[in-house]
């Protein structure tokens, strides 16, 4: 009756917003949890085999009409490899987080509303997952809504520590909605020029209008998606926002946010820049590289001095994260093959890597109650294969061989050599000499010091139900940093695909 | 003076009426009167939308701008203080800097605009003659969707404006015609995408063509209330049942608004649901109608105390009724993917009649909207009602 295999792109969002509603009405107890991890299992599921289905078609991409209005007219989901691809880390990391958020939601959020909990978290990925698979530019912002209202209300959970959480998602709330709305802004402005919300409408409709170089309502358009989009994805110095709340949330938020909600915002960017305005209009004829590029540069060097000076491993992470944002704009804003496919590989690599990590810290929460340094020291023996997962994945922040991070590196190296710019080498290996410094820092608290906080000293491992989905991403920065066949393709691929300006 | 010269001589005195209510709102102290100045500024912002005739933007606004949310503002000023602290009054640089700069760049683009109703607009050539005359099926002879009539012409790339003698042919024509018992309910109306039924562009916009967005847009306005439950819900404790709670007693000696509120509450009731059943029709639909609705149980909890509201319905159903309404939107969606159609193709729900299973879809999803963002409203009314109001140094 149901011919799902034509239905996949609509699923993958349809599955989670259904399943996400449902949640609130599930109850106490352990059913909340449960459900949502049945619902975002059967999300990745949807993914996997929506990715299947592209590769085996061999087509470019999958379209989906929406209401089966024709897509000028109504809306259209439109799947090619790089949102495939995107889809797949967002469904993935959301599901391995959900299974690891049991013990970490139990611990941190009251008892009364675990099911309003997970009704946001699965509302939450559902809206990262709709912004990746629309092709119409109005329904990205529905989605950026609901995703945005959804972490602000997650990230504001984290108060039963400190009411800390509370301003920090109020600050996250004020600049996201800035950017938000010049997001909408320029959305607005774009409609009025092409007169279509279809990305790849409004894509013909540009290269039709006369003298699009000095279009005014064009280039203030650009301009606002520009800073709008900065915002989203806490490029340097529109990153204020970023290490409060990462640090603040609970622990199983700050891992989610961090594998998925920035990333999200950077996949954003490949639409507009190199799907609606095309990589000649964004790069060439405007100066925006050098803005990003700019941007990303500071970004790497101040971030990582600030992450240095942390005492708080959660804002030390959170610290590091705006500096590997800045490497994955960094390889888009070259525009070349081998940049562009550098940011891909890292939003796998850095989602898998910085979520892995958080989960570590997230179980120092529980066993410890502090996510300081001076928590940290010693833990070394009482948390062995916690302390594992959080060293090797700080060994994937400095990029060693064999680790998921030297894979983006080594494209990212490329890319700039590509493009002749020496300058961004010598950033990225400063930005690698600095990361080693922080990564050092928990490295000697973990392994070089005799615990200090009494809880620290009478600490256990983990429990399975968080080392498992730990390793897991882990895991995963380990084999895709031995065998980068898979991500590297796709990457490769994607990236020809976004360059030859397909919306 | 042709009419558009009026239009823009209404249009610049109501935004100067709107940029003065603006600066009032950042400079008058007191919350309170900024609480009512946002809802002036909505009311202003409606006449703004009306002069347009955009009539369904106009209504929204008043409802939610003007209405509900001065509520909410008000409620929220129950747990804070009635006045602004005063502020230390220095030039932040940067800060203006960036706003002019911002504001500079907004006006910097309108330079390339089309000129304020220009017919010639690409807005008005390209994409939009089809929604505007419901064919946007017979532009591409859609399979499973209306089929079109025989004699199909594409709409005339400019939205077709008819004078007033115009109008009153049409009427008259369609007078002639009921009188010679030509009752048929499609036969007043060109063919289009929904035999008829819809004849407001703006519900076949927001309900079919880009339904799937309202249906998000009544997501957010459910993850709302679930957010603000999940930061704000007191901890349920059996034994807190009897507990007194502050705001909460029936205001006792008023007999005024007792009466009157007894006698207005129906009518409140009947308009909420008009405006959702009628939004095919005229301005409205389920977010107009759902804010009309939730006023009404607001008006009663205010004068007859939360306990009364809760023996009407408790917080429990609230929220469960606050799903149910996504679930209505999302299950006639999902009901038209297990009839064969794609999501949310409502013309599946009738195959012997697309256009006829496409009005009753959107009617369908018009009521969950209407549920959803009614129980959402009277949830945020709750919860800021509930709280403990901070003492305060009076």
């Amino acid at each position: 009756m149901l011919e799902i295999q034509a239905h996949l792109p609509v699923l993958v969002v349809v599955v989670p917003l259904i399943g996400g509603v449902l949640t609130s009405l599930m109850g106490r107890g352990a059913l909340p949890w449960a459900w949502a991890t049945l619902v975002t299992g059967a999300t990745f599921a949807l993914t996997l085999r929506l990715m299947a289905t592209l590769l085996a078609s061999g087509a470019p991409h999958i379209s989906y009409e929406v209401g089966n209005w024709p897509r000028w007219w109504g809306i259209e989901y439109r799947v090619d490899l790089l949102n495939a691809f995107i889809l797949l880390v967002v469904a993935g990391v959301g599901f391995i987080t959900t299974i690891y958020a049991k013990e970490s939601v139990a611990d941190e959020i009251p008892r009364d509303r675990h099911n309003l909990f997970y009704t946001v978290w699965v509302l939450a990925i559902c809206g990262l997952l709709g912004i990746t698979v629309t092709g119409d530019a109005f329904n990205v912002y529905v989605l950026l809504e609901i995703s945005s209202l959804t972490v602000y209300a997650l990230i504001a959970m984290g108060k039963d520590r400190n009411r800390k959480a509370l301003t920090a998602s109020l600050r996250y709330l004020i600049l996201g909605s800035v950017g938000a709305s010049f997001i909408l802004l320029g959305i607005g402005y774009l409609m009025m020029v092409t007169g279509t919300l279809n990305m790849e409408d409004m894509r013909e409709q540009l290269l039709r209008t006369p003298d699009l170089d000095h279009h005014r309502t064009v280039l203030v358009a650009f301009a606002f998606l520009l800073v709008g989009l900065s915002l989203k994805m806490a490029l340097y110095p529109l990153h204020m926002w970023l290490p409060k709340a990462y640090t603040y949330a609970p622990s199983a938020v700050t891992a989610l946010l961090a594998a998925t909600a920035t990333k999200v915002a950077v996949y954003m960017s490949f639409r507009f820049l190199f799907g609606i305005f095309g990589p000649e209009f964004s790069f060439q004829r405007l100066p925006s590289h050098l803005i990003l590029l700019a941007g990303a540069c500071l970004g790497v060097v101040f971030s990582s001095l600030s992450a240095i000076r942390q005492q708080s491993v959660k804002r030390l992470l959170a610290y590091s994260s705006v500096g590997q944002i800045a490497y994955i704009v960094a390889g888009f804003s070259l525009a070349n093959e081998n940049g562009v496919a550098a940011s891909i590989i890292h939003i796998f690599n850095h989602a898998v890597t910085k979520g892995g990590m958080f989960m570590a810290v997230g179980a120092v929460a529980l066993r410890v109650g502090g996510t300081d340094l001076k928590h940290m020291r010693g833990l070394g023996r009482r948390m062995p294969l916690t302390m594992a997962a959080l060293t090797v994945g700080g060994l994937g922040l400095v990029g060693f061989p064999l680790t998921a991070g030297f894979i983006s590196k080594w494209y990212l190296i490329k890319g700039a050599l590509d493009a002749g710019m020496w300058g961004l080498i010598a950033i990225v290996l400063l930005g690698s000499i600095l990361a080693l410094v922080y990564v050092w820092k928990i490295i000697e608290a973990v392994y070089f010091h005799e615990p200090e906080d009494p809880r620290a000293r009478d600490a256990t491992e983990a429990p399975i139900m968080m080392l498992v989905p730990m390793w897991t991403l882990i895991g995963l920065s380990l084999y895709f940093g031995v065998d980068a066949n898979f991500t590297s393709d796709t990457a490769l691929r994607a990236a020809k695909s976004l360059l030859g300006g397909a919306p | 003076m042709t009419s558009l010269q009026e239009i823009l001589l209404v249009d610049s005195l109501l935004l100067v009426l709107v940029t003065v209510t603006a600066v009032a709102i950042i400079e008058v102290r007191s919350l309170y009167a900024v609480a009512m100045l946002t809802g002036v500024y909505s009311l202003l912002m409606a006449l703004v939308w009306t002069n347009m005739h955009s009539m369904d933007v106009a209504f929204t606004e008043a409802a939610v701008g003007g209405g509900i949310s001065t509520i909410l503002l008000i409620g929220t000023l129950v747990h804070t203080v009635r006045d602004e602290k005063p502020a230390k009054r220095r030039l932040h640089l940067p800060a203006l800097l960036v706003t002019v700069l911002t504001g500079g760049a907004l006006i910097y683009g309108t330079f390339d605009m089309p000129d304020f109703g220009d017919p010639k607009a690409t807005i008005h050539h390209y994409r939009v003659p089809e929604m505007m005359s419901q064919t946007v099926a017979f532009a591409t002879g859609r399979v499973g969707k209306q089929a079109p009539p025989a004699d199909y012409q594409p709409p005339p790339r400019m939205v077709p404006t008819l004078s007033a003698e115009q109008l009153a042919a049409e009427r008259r024509r369609a007078d002639e015609r009921l009188k010679a018992g030509d009752h048929g309910d499609h036969h007043l109306h060109p063919a289009d995408d929904f035999n008829g039924h819809v004849p407001n562009a703006v519900t076949s916009l927001l309900a079919a063509y880009r339904g799937y967005d309202t249906m998000f847009e009544t997501t957010v306005i459910f993850t709302a209330g679930v957010a603000l439950l999940l930061l704000l819900r007191r901890p349920r404790r059996e034994d807190d049942e009897d507990e007194p709670q502050p705001g909460s007693e029936p205001l006792r000696g008023q007999v005024i608004l007792r009466v009157m509120s007894k006698l207005f509450i129906p009518f409140i009731l009947a308009f909420g649901f008009y405006v959702i059943t009628h939004g095919e029709l005229g301005p409205g639909g389920g977010f107009q109608g759902g804010v009309v609705i939730a006023t009404a149980f607001i008006l009663y909890a205010l004068i007859y105390g939360r306990p009364a509201l809760y023996a009407v319905i408790s917080p429990g159903n609230l929220e469960r009724l606050a799903a149910l309404g996504v679930l209505v939107y999302s299950g006639v969606g999902a009901a038209c993917l297990l009839l064969g159609g794609n999501f949310l193709d409502y013309a599946a729900l009738d195959r012997a009649s697309p256009g006829d299973g496409e009005a009753l879809g959107m009617t369908l999803v018009e009521y969950g909207v209407g549920i959803t963002v009614s129980t959402v409203m009277i949830i945020i009314f709750n919860q800021l009602a509930e709280q403990q109001p901070k003492a305060r140094a009076s």
